[in-house]
């Protein structure tokens, strides 16, 4: 039994691999190989990172006899990593797969049930543990030439990502019990303020690695004493990475263990949350005047429903309006500092007059591109999509309304971003007003441009709502789409900015914005409405 | 022996209710039929005795276990939910045999005669499927094994005439084998054309329950009178339906004082019947103002 579901569940993991999400037929072998290698070429830009981290850390730590120490911090952030790398999948994936009900309605013990769907999101974080903690094993065998710590690193990753699932059922167990005791859209707010939260943790901490390296670095001996007392699993994990068998057998225990206490948490609850249907509180009718709406003002209201009745669908396609909003309070507060950062930046760039604005239009734009509400949104129509097609509404206005409710979402964000930089980098009145321009022409880009990849690569057969959301290819286009528009228009200006003023150079990039915009949508209107009648 | 049994068993969605003091007793070898219209708590009752909702008070046994012990009698359960998430990527022969493996019995003889009962095509993907055939995979699943009771939520709903009948026929040939069925509907009359008992549940609550022929034969009649269009002052009639020169409804009373009222009236007719069971039906739900 426990092999059929396993079987099940890893066929399903690789399927978008192999399988088109449209028809769900078998891909071809060219396309399949083309998903295959930004898959590989995505793990190896995450591990490159770390590669050159390790390759700064190890040698001093080596030289300190702290070598534990360095794979300890590895370790951590390998966990770190793990954990958000799985975070939204443990809770969609736990309890609220569709086919719980059908699975649990036969004899199959919870437990097995439970067992399988946690192996997907274990090998899902040993893949983002491996990424961080085998550069680092690879770093340390370069210059310690230690085999034994090479051959370590595949199992103390193994033992590292048992870990990251363990707190990841965590926390993926408090969503559940919060939507268990709290009904509509007010879990959606919790759920996202108990993950805004998590991030925002995990941010703070990043953001100040810096300083806790030259911490570390300063008082590199004393540091190591305080986490061998208060994270001693991680002191094992250190040794046993450096090789040692004994320090490997003892952090195996200690994550098994751990793991064996969340899993027998988890477990005992489990089947109550999975299958607690909340159904909604009973109203009476009271009778009132219809009020007349328009047709793109019902269709707002259905997008508007749909993303903030998904906490998946908010967190991970509307990250970036908090992201803008938080950018922007962060360069009022953090002005002076960020004012000489932006500076040192500008002089790495063609020289002329100045060009913060550049640099502040390009950060908005960056964030911005966290959003990517339109990305997913045909494919979440699913199978109810003839909803809305036998609708008496014409498919643009239905395109349209998804467009439309992407920039509502990201626009006002991208502006207060903006208008904070202005308010820091005081730029002539024209750079502000292009650099404004600016922001709304990128969000505008952005969401047609997910839209029309969604459109061209629609998947309406999920079971799970995860899967267009954060698998699905439109959202990737969207996503890396929006940076490489970015950095194209950044090395653009390396070429050509001794020649281009800047702000002559930000009006040009923000009509060539619009003008791309402008030719998506023409596309959306006369092709994307035709397929999008015929999905 | 009672394969199902509720006593007081009810299940509240936060203030919503699902059911309320159910009280339901299923034989074994029966095959009962479970009345109710929408939102009536039909498949809250059946979810609540798969195991599938913990009820907030009451007592419940199937096959002669506990509620609590669910996983042991599932084995010998045949669930049919009313709308069953498949697997949109799996060919149907494949979800069959999913459907097979997680029970551990090896069922595929049974489920190539039921296939083939039921004409259904098991090369073809489950996400190409129509809703009648769809429903025949659920019905594939949940019958393949063999099982002692069949537990079935609007079965029928998506079948055309024709593999209703089909499969009406091959419940009632298990349940010939001594098989127990118990299944839910709102089209009356196959309840009580394959039906041998049946419960009527309004708004949570049994409100009749018994054998077809018994609740057909409850005391309400189906009154029709010729040459007269209003019922008698003193008659308290339910279903009114006038006609021309006529007038019908059911009555629950004393049939002397219906004859006695009868008789001062100028009627030229008289049909005093037992009414279908869709009339026992409406009957119920209409009481009490509905």
């Amino acid at each position: 039994m426990l092999k059929t579901l396993l079987k099940k569940q890893m066929m399903e993991l690789g399927a978008f691999l192999y399988q088109s999400g449209k028809e769900g037929k078998r891909r071809s072998k060219t396309s399949t190989v083309m998903y295959a290698l930004l898959m590989v070429y995505s793990i190896v830009m995450v591990g490159w990172i770390f590669w050159l981290a390790a390759d700064a850390l190890c040698e001093p730590l080596v030289s300190a006899d702290l070598g534990w120490l360095y794979f300890a911090m590895f370790g951590i952030s390998g966990t770190v990593v793990g954990v958000i790398g799985s975070i939204f999948t443990t809770y969609s994936g736990l309890y609220r797969a569709k086919d719980n009900e059908l699975l649990l309605a036969m004899p199959v013990p919870p437990s097995k049930l439970l067992f399988s769907r946690m192996t997907v999101i274990y090998l899902m974080s040993l893949i983002f543990t491996a990424v961080t903690t085998l550069p680092a094993a690879m770093v340390y065998f370069r210059t310690t030439g230690s085999a034994a710590s090479l051959a370590a690193g595949l199992p103390v990753a193994a033992m590292i990502a048992l870990i990251a699932l363990s707190l990841s059922c965590i926390l993926g167990w408090l969503i559940g019990l919060v939507s268990v005791r709290i009904k509509g859209r007010g879990k959606n707010a919790i759920i996202i303020i108990l993950t805004l939260a998590f991030l925002g943790g995990y941010y703070y901490g990043y953001s100040k690695i810096s300083t806790y390296l030259q911490l570390l670095i300063a008082g590199g001996q004393q540091i190591a004493g305080t986490i061998k007392k208060v994270l001693y699993p991680m002191y094992q994990m250190g040794k046993a990475s450096e090789g040692s068998f004994l320090s490997l057998l003892i952090f195996a225990l200690m994550s098994a263990g751990f793991f064996a206490i969340i899993y027998t948490l988890v477990s005992r609850s489990f089947m109550k949350i999975a299958l607690t249907k909340t159904a909604p509180p009973k109203s009476r009718y009271k009778g009132k005047n219809m009020k007349k709406a328009s047709v793109m003002k019902a269709l707002l209201r259905k997008e508007s429903m749909r993303f903030t009745g998904s906490s998946v669908y908010m967190l991970n396609c509307g990250l970036g309006t908090v992201m803008l909003i938080v950018t922007g309070a962060a360069v009022v507060i953090k002005s002076e500092s960020l004012l000489a950062l932006a500076q040192l930046a500008e002089g790495m760039l063609p020289a002329g007059t100045s060009a913060l604005p550049l640099i502040g239009a390009a950060v908005v734009g960056f964030i911005a591109s966290m959003n990517d509400i339109s990305a997913p949104s045909v494919s979440l129509e699913g199978s109810s999509i003839w909803v809305v097609q036998s609708a008496p509404v014409s498919s643009w206005q239905i395109l349209k309304s998804k467009i439309l409710f992407h920039c509502i979402v990201s626009v006002p964000p991208a502006l207060i971003c903006s208008a904070c930089i202005i308010s820091v980098i005081k730029p002539v009145a024209a750079d502000g007003i292009l650099m404004m321009l600016f922001s709304a022409a990128v969000v505008f880009l952005y969401a047609v441009m997910g839209l029309a990849a969604n459109l061209k690569m629609p998947n309406l057969k999920w079971s799970n709502e995860t899967v267009v959301i954060k698998q699905s290819f439109s959202v990737l286009i969207s996503l890396f789409g929006g940076w490489a528009v970015i950095i194209v228009l950044s090395v653009i200006y390396f070429v050509l900015g001794n020649i281009v003023r800047p702000v002559v150079y930000l009006a040009c990039a923000t009509a060539a914005i619009f003008a791309a915009a402008a030719g998506i949508t023409l596309w959306i209107r006369k092709k994307g409405t035709e397929i999008f009648r015929f999905l | 022996m009672n394969v199902i049994e509720t006593k007081n068993l009810t299940k509240f969605y936060g203030k919503t209710r699902g059911i309320k003091n159910l009280n339901l007793t299923v034989k074994e070898g029966e095959f009962f039929g479970f009345i109710g219209p929408n939102g009536a708590g039909k498949s809250t009752a059946i979810r609540t005795l798969m195991g599938l909702i913990a009820p907030t008070s009451g007592e419940a046994s199937v096959l002669g276990l506990p509620l609590g012990q669910c996983r042991e009698y599932l084995r010998d359960v045949g669930y049919l939910p009313s709308e069953a998430a498949f697997y949109n990527d799996m060919k149907v022969r494949e979800l069959i045999s999913y459907s097979a493996k997680l029970r551990g019995v090896d069922c595929s003889s049974e489920a190539d005669r039921l296939c083939s009962c039921l004409e259904l095509d098991t090369s073809k993907r489950i996400d190409s499927l129509s809703l009648g055939n769809r429903k025949k995979v659920g019905i594939v699943c949940a019958m393949q094994h063999r099982p002692k009771l069949y537990i079935m939520d609007e079965p029928t709903s998506g079948l055309d005439p024709l593999m209703q009948k089909e499969f009406f026929r091959l419940l009632r040939q298990r349940q010939q084998e001594g098989a127990t069925v118990f299944f839910s509907s709102h089209v009356l009359s196959e309840v009580q054309h394959n039906c041998t008992r049946a419960a009527i549940i309004r708004e949570g609550s049994i409100v009749a329950e018994g054998s077809i022929d018994e609740l057909s034969g409850t005391s309400a009649k189906r009154v029709v009178l010729h040459g007269v269009k209003e019922i008698p002052a003193g008659i308290d009639g339910r279903s009114v339906v006038s006609g021309d020169d006529s007038v019908s409804f059911l009555y629950q009373g004393d049939i002397k004082l219906l004859l006695r009222e009868l008789s001062s009236l100028p009627v030229k007719d008289v049909n005093i019947s037992d009414p279908e069971l869709e009339e026992i039906f409406m009957h119920y739900y209409q009481q009490e103002g509905r």
